[in-house]
């Protein structure tokens, strides 16, 4: 709203002692202009792009969040039920044996294989009794007797009945974990307890045989933050794993970035009876490559609007102010014309005054010299007669001329009366020419009639029209040279106007005489010539004005001087 | 024939003797006064020119009026102006209200004569016809 006020008031005002100038006040208005329009356009543009942009993204997190826990729940059955199903199987197996028989080295041979044969990831198997010592043991390393009642998988089992252990190297040095399950109540006699060791790299096989999506990143976690398993994106068994998963039920995680600023979207959750997170990580959504061509043709669009939005601003906006700027013209220029007509009225009005009391004394000037003339013709004897006739002459034609110029000036100042009638504007312009080709055809003057013989009739006086015209035409002649041609067009203007173009090959008028050109007593003429009062376009100026009419005069460099009449179709001569 | 009576009524006295003058070498009979009311005076007292010179612009009562209150007092009266400023309403007025003619000062002797030998010879049938008809 500020800004529409600006715009306004600043087109509005436009006062003398404005601190800018013409020049420097379009331009900054064409600026606030589009500013304006930018605010109006380019700014929602930009929102509802951002807008649009971020809705779709959500979208396309969403879907990929949505596969990803998909794939994450699948995995995780997929995963529990692998290590689940090798401790029934352990239990159920076991179970067929009598105490006595679980610690017999042959019939746990005998169990190994068995197991073998369906879970071939298995290492080793061990029976231990209630005190931690492994009493019975088939597997590649010399591990019987060996106490393990201080290792933190026996406390587990020992407590829970059955354990899968979190992954260590142990004696052996190899990184594995040992899954556990027991029978009899811990303490007695009957108790037992059957572990198998399965090496950790079984569980980076599973998952690489479960992860069939090459853009998922599947690994393990401990409960400590280290890699259980191998990472594509970040590296290898041990190794601290950037993010926090200490909230690790179900997690999903969203908004992060990798370094080429793909998104990152993370999903963990917890292995039932294990000491692991199971995470999947994927980069770039599902539909990477639609959202990548999304994302460029969006753009795309987006520019190719803000260009085209800018482009259209710029040439609105210009148009704008170049109307304003004509209009600005346009009011300078009627300003100017009736500074011009309102100076011409008042000094005709000086000039009538001015007039009017020359020509009381002038009139006793007239009389008294007239008076000596009759005394000097009437008397006899008066010496030097024949010599005061001539000063008497001298004197009365001196009074003569100022009458003459009084008159002209009481003319350009004062209404005359008029005789109004219907006439054909192009009849008196032949009538005029009439008057002078003679002259012309002398001085080898061209004259060119290019009259609209449609022009309707208008009324007017024809008496003064061809004042009007026989003076232009005096002043054209006047100033083209031998060979110079001197040309009167007349067309119809609207509303209801007659125009009359008198052109001629001339000097031209230069700028400076152009501005007093109708002003009484100002001639270019030297003034001992004929007709050089400078009253001439003064009077004309006034009957045209008169007559309802209108003149101007033009004067491009270079060229002749151009004088265009209007004249109404009517006119209320009577006013 | 009988010399042309002239009645000149102008405020500006110099030219008003000067012109009286210029007229009377000429044999006319002329009878000055500055004034509008003072022409009127000349008139109820008797006097009967035949042809009245009026200026337009005079103190008190002007040209256009003094020639309604002339007319009253000899309607056959012949009237012409003289004017220092070519006000062609006021001169067109006059010649509505019935004077004969208009000049405009500066004045040309010849034809201000003309003038008012016309105006005197107009005078004279007008005031024959009437005669006439009334006998």
């Amino acid at each position: 709203m500020k800004l529409i006020s600006r715009i306004r008031g600043f087109i509005l005002s436009d006062e003398p002692g404005s601190s800018l100038n013409r020049k420097q006040r379009y331009a900054y208005l064409q600026r606030l202009f589009v500013s304006a329009a930018f605010v109006a356009v380019i700014l929602p543009l930009v929102v509802i792009t951002l807008l649009g942009f971020f809705q779709y993204r959500s979208l396309f997190e969403r879907d990929t969040s949505d596969k990803l826990r998909l794939d994450t729940q699948s995995a995780k059955q997929s995963f529990e039920f692998h290590i689940q199903e090798t401790l029934s199987t352990m239990n159920v197996v076991a179970q067929g044996y009598s105490y006595g028989e679980l610690f017999d080295q042959s019939k746990l041979d005998t169990l190994f294989i068995r197991l073998r044969n369906e879970y071939w990831w298995v290492v080793d198997l061990g029976t231990l009794d209630s005190s931690g010592v492994q009493r019975a043991y088939v597997g590649p390393y010399p591990f019987q007797g060996i106490n393990y009642s201080d290792q933190e998988w026996f406390q587990n089992a020992y407590s829970r009945k059955t354990d899968v252990s979190d992954i260590f190297t142990g004696y052996r040095g190899v990184p594995h974990f040992v899954v556990t399950v027991t029978s009899g109540a811990p303490g007695t006699d009957r108790y037992w307890m059957l572990r198998a060791s399965i090496n950790s790299e079984h569980l980076s096989n599973y998952i690489t045989t479960i992860n069939t999506d090459d853009s998922t990143d599947m690994f393990l976690v401990g409960v400590d933050g280290t890699l259980r398993t191998q990472s594509r994106n970040h590296g290898k068994i041990g190794d601290v794993y950037s993010m926090d998963l200490a909230a690790a039920g179900n997690n999903i995680s969203l908004g992060q970035r990798d370094e080429q600023g793909s998104p990152v979207i993370v999903v963990s959750t917890k292995l039932e009876g294990m000491p692991w997170i199971l995470v999947l990580e994927r980069r770039g959504y599902v539909y990477g490559e639609t959202w990548n061509q999304f994302q460029m043709q969006f753009i795309a669009i987006v520019v190719a609007c803000a260009l085209l939005a800018l482009y259209m601003m710029f040439r609105v906006t210009r148009a704008m102010v170049s109307m304003i700027k004509r209009a600005d013209e346009r009011r300078d220029e009627m300003l100017a014309e009736a500074q011009h007509t309102a100076k011409l009225a008042s000094v005709g009005q000086l000039a009538a005054g001015v007039a009017h009391e020359i020509n009381n004394p002038l009139a006793i000037i007239n009389e008294k010299i007239g008076l000596i003339r009759d005394l000097t013709r009437y008397s006899d004897d008066f010496p030097q007669r024949d010599r005061f006739l001539v000063l008497t002459d001298g004197a009365a034609s001196a009074v003569k001329r100022c009458k003459d110029i009084t008159q002209r000036l009481l003319g350009f100042a004062r209404r005359m009366e008029v005789e109004k009638e219907k006439l054909h504007i192009n009849d008196v312009i032949r009538e005029v020419v009439s008057f002078v080709e003679k002259e012309a055809l002398y001085r080898d003057i061209k004259l060119d009639l290019v009259l609209d013989d449609t022009l309707p009739r208008m009324e007017s006086d024809r008496g003064q029209l061809q004042q009007i015209f026989l003076n232009i035409l005096n002043n054209a002649l006047d100033a083209v040279e031998k060979n110079g041609t001197v040309t009167i067009e007349t067309m119809a203007k609207k509303p209801r106007t007659v125009r009359t173009v008198i052109t001629d090959t001339g000097p031209g008028i230069p700028q400076n005489v152009i501005k007093h050109i109708f002003e009484p007593f100002f001639t270019t003429k030297i003034r001992n010539e004929a007709s050089g009062t400078g009253l001439g376009l003064s009077i004309t100026y006034g009957i045209v004005k008169k007559l309802c009419g209108h003149i101007s005069v033009e004067s491009p460099p270079g060229e002749g001087a151009k004088f265009i009449i209007d004249f109404p179709i009517e006119c209320d001569l009577e006013e | 024939m009988s010399a042309i009576e002239v009645l000149l009524v102008d405020d500006e006295i110099e030219f008003a003797e000067t012109l009286a003058e210029r007229l009377r070498l000429r044999s006319f009979k002329v009878t000055v006064v500055s004034r509008a009311d003072e022409a009127l005076t000349v008139l109820d007292a008797g006097l009967r020119p035949d042809v009245v010179l009026l200026d337009i612009k005079m103190p008190g009562l002007d040209g256009l009026d003094a020639l309604g209150e002339i007319k009253l007092r000899d309607p056959d009266v012949e009237a012409i102006f003289l004017t220092g400023h070519s006000v062609a309403s006021s001169s067109i007025e006059g010649m509505k209200r019935g004077a004969f003619d208009y000049l405009m000062k500066p004045i040309d002797i010849a034809e201000l004569i003309s003038k008012i030998e016309q105006a005197a010879e107009k005078r004279k049938e007008e005031s024959g016809g009437a005669d006439g008809q009334s006998m």
